[in-house]
């Protein structure tokens, strides 16, 4: 089970992932991150305070918001990223390649 | 006003009588008619079977005439030859032992060799002193029914015949995967002088092709080299990058076995066929090994990992540990490759074990199996050599069973442990 909301920033959107991402969820997760609207200097953050699994389908999905942000000139970040899936970030290497803050930056409430 | 009043509610037997009596000119003026146009045929025969009496009903459906039928035919006669054989085993025999027989499903055979689907009731009717006198028989159209079973049973052959036919293609399915799988891996591990090796390879599922790989070949000039990897995804899709990947590795290393260089060039290789919002992208541990020169003496290792789990050694000592490439990332999703490098050696009595993380990600009642399990496992195991150890890691992975969702494959490269001096044997 996934439930994704987004909300809006004045830095970007944030989309917060509720659930898990595996190969079932994967697929509509990518169609949320599709639908986003990102501008050039945007920062798209994921909010993973609510992830409960999340499984190599899911390492493609940030991967996917990375070059869709890349392509928009935006960029991607990661916060509150659970301990397991941080380690296995950091297994990957991932850790290298996107910004990963420890909890939402201030002024990031709901617009 | 009504000029009758209304006739009262039926309260006693005289009045339900009356009602009878009213009615019963509409409905049947005579038992003869009711025998000659029933909604049923209606036959009797002597004991022996021969036709005594036979209905209009049933002779309009068989389209005889009377005097064709009584005094001239057996109710035998007018059943198909299967029906014939069931009356004369069955049937007959039945009727006389039970003195009836209920809604037995048979054909009559109609004058003009038509067949007639009917269900047959029979009775016997005896004399006063319980003597058999003659054999009465109610015949039903079943042809209503008759359809009703048989588009049943086109309809049952239909799902049967697609259920074949999906089993078939399932067969086949399955055959494509073992071929395309086999072709991900090879064929036999090649001999490497001085060292023993042993791999396995868990599929998930026969329906999909696995992203896992390994490989082991030689690059001449006593120098090999050997590969492990995951590609992410599944099915034909990640196979096709596993086929790209094993490919491209094995090209890489025999231009330049610097492992370095080798998975730069996967990395680029991937980058560029892969990009937008279909990444594709692997994890691999490539290493390469070199005959430390004399028989016995073990391998120098050098290994490069992207983004792979760490590799396990189990020492002749009977201790094991991880041999992490930290800081390396997946290959295939940054224009420039982070690799990283390390070395070690493999002596007598050592062994290399490679793995991907199905094993580790293994689901088990107390969570994820994790590396912390694995590594206290292969210690207990060590020392053990390359065929043992995934003999041992097989078992591991049987012993998961559902818990086990994940491709898995494993590679292990153990250099024989030196024969321990025994004084009592005699030099040859």
């Amino acid at each position: 089970m996934l439930k994704t909301t987004t909300r809006h920033t004045p830095d970007g959107p944030v989309l917060d992932v509720h659930g898990d991402l595996d190969f079932h969820t994967v697929p509509d997760f990518r169609k949320t991150l599709e639908g986003v609207s990102l501008l050039r200097g945007q920062r798209l953050v994921l909010n993973l305070a609510g992830l409960r699994f999340c499984d190599s389908s899911g390492i493609t999905a940030f991967l996917v918001a990375r070059n869709l942000a890349a392509t928009a000139g935006a960029e991607v970040a990661l916060t509150a990223v659970p301990e397991p899936t941080f380690r296995v970030l950091r297994l990957v290497g991932l850790d290298q390649v996107f910004p990963i803050e420890p909890a939402e930056r201030a002024g990031a409430d709901s617009a | 006003m009504s000029p009758r009043e209304p006739a009262p509610p039926p309260q006693d037997a005289g009045s339900l009588a009356e009602q009878a009596a009213a009615v019963a000119p509409l409905l049947e003026d005579s038992a003869e008619d009711l025998y000659e146009n029933a909604p049923c045929g209606y036959l009797s025969t002597l004991m022996n079977g021969t036709l005594a009496k036979v209905n209009g009903t049933l002779l309009s459906w068989l389209g005889y005439r009377r005097e064709e039928l009584v005094g001239r035919r057996r109710f035998a006669d007018l059943l198909t030859i299967g029906g014939k054989l069931y009356h004369e085993t069955h049937f007959a025999p039945l009727l006389q032992m039970q003195g009836e027989v209920h809604g037995i499903a048979m054909e009559l055979k109609a004058a003009d060799g038509a067949r007639l689907p009917v269900l047959v009731t029979s009775v016997v009717k005896t004399d006063a002193a319980g003597e058999p006198l003659l054999i009465r028989t109610t015949v039903t159209d079943a042809r209503d029914r008759r359809a009703y079973e048989q588009e049943l049973l086109r309809a049952r052959r239909a799902a049967e015949e697609a259920h074949r036919e999906a089993e078939r293609s399932r067969e086949h399915l399955h055959e494509v995967v073992a071929v395309l799988q086999r072709s991900l891996l090879p064929p036999s591990l090649p001999l490497v002088p001085g060292l023993e090796t042993a791999a396995h390879y868990h599929t998930a599922s026969p329906d999909h092709l696995g992203g896992d790989f390994y490989d082991l070949f030689s690059l001449g000039g006593g120098r090999w080299a050997f590969c492990l990897g995951d590609v992410c995804g599944k099915g034909p899709e990640a196979a096709a990058v596993t086929s790209l990947a094993r490919h491209t590795l094995r090209a890489a290393a025999m231009n330049d076995p610097d492992p370095e260089a080798v998975l730069h060039t996967l990395n680029s290789v991937l980058y560029e066929r892969y990009t937008g919002d279909d990444p594709r992208y692997c994890t691999v541990v490539l290493g390469l090994l070199e005959a430390a020169g004399l028989r016995d003496t073990g391998f120098d290792i050098t290994l490069a990992g992207g983004g792979h789990p760490p590799a396990l050694l189990l020492r002749d000592d009977g201790t094991a540990r991880y041999v992490p490439t930290p800081g390396g990332v997946l290959i295939g999703i940054l224009p420039r490759s982070s690799v990283t490098v390390v070395r070690t050696r493999l002596e007598p009595g050592d062994t290399l074990v490679l793995y991907t993380d199905g094993l580790t990600e293994a689901r088990t009642p107390a969570g994820r199996y994790g590396d912390e399990q694995l590594l206290a496992h292969v210690s207990a195991l060590a020392p053990s050599g390359a065929e043992p150890t995934v003999k041992a890691l097989t078992d591991l992975l049987e012993s998961f069973g559902n818990g086990l969702d994940d491709d898995t494959a494993i590679l292990a490269l153990g250099v024989p442990a030196r024969a321990h001096e025994n004084p009592t044997s005699s030099p040859c």
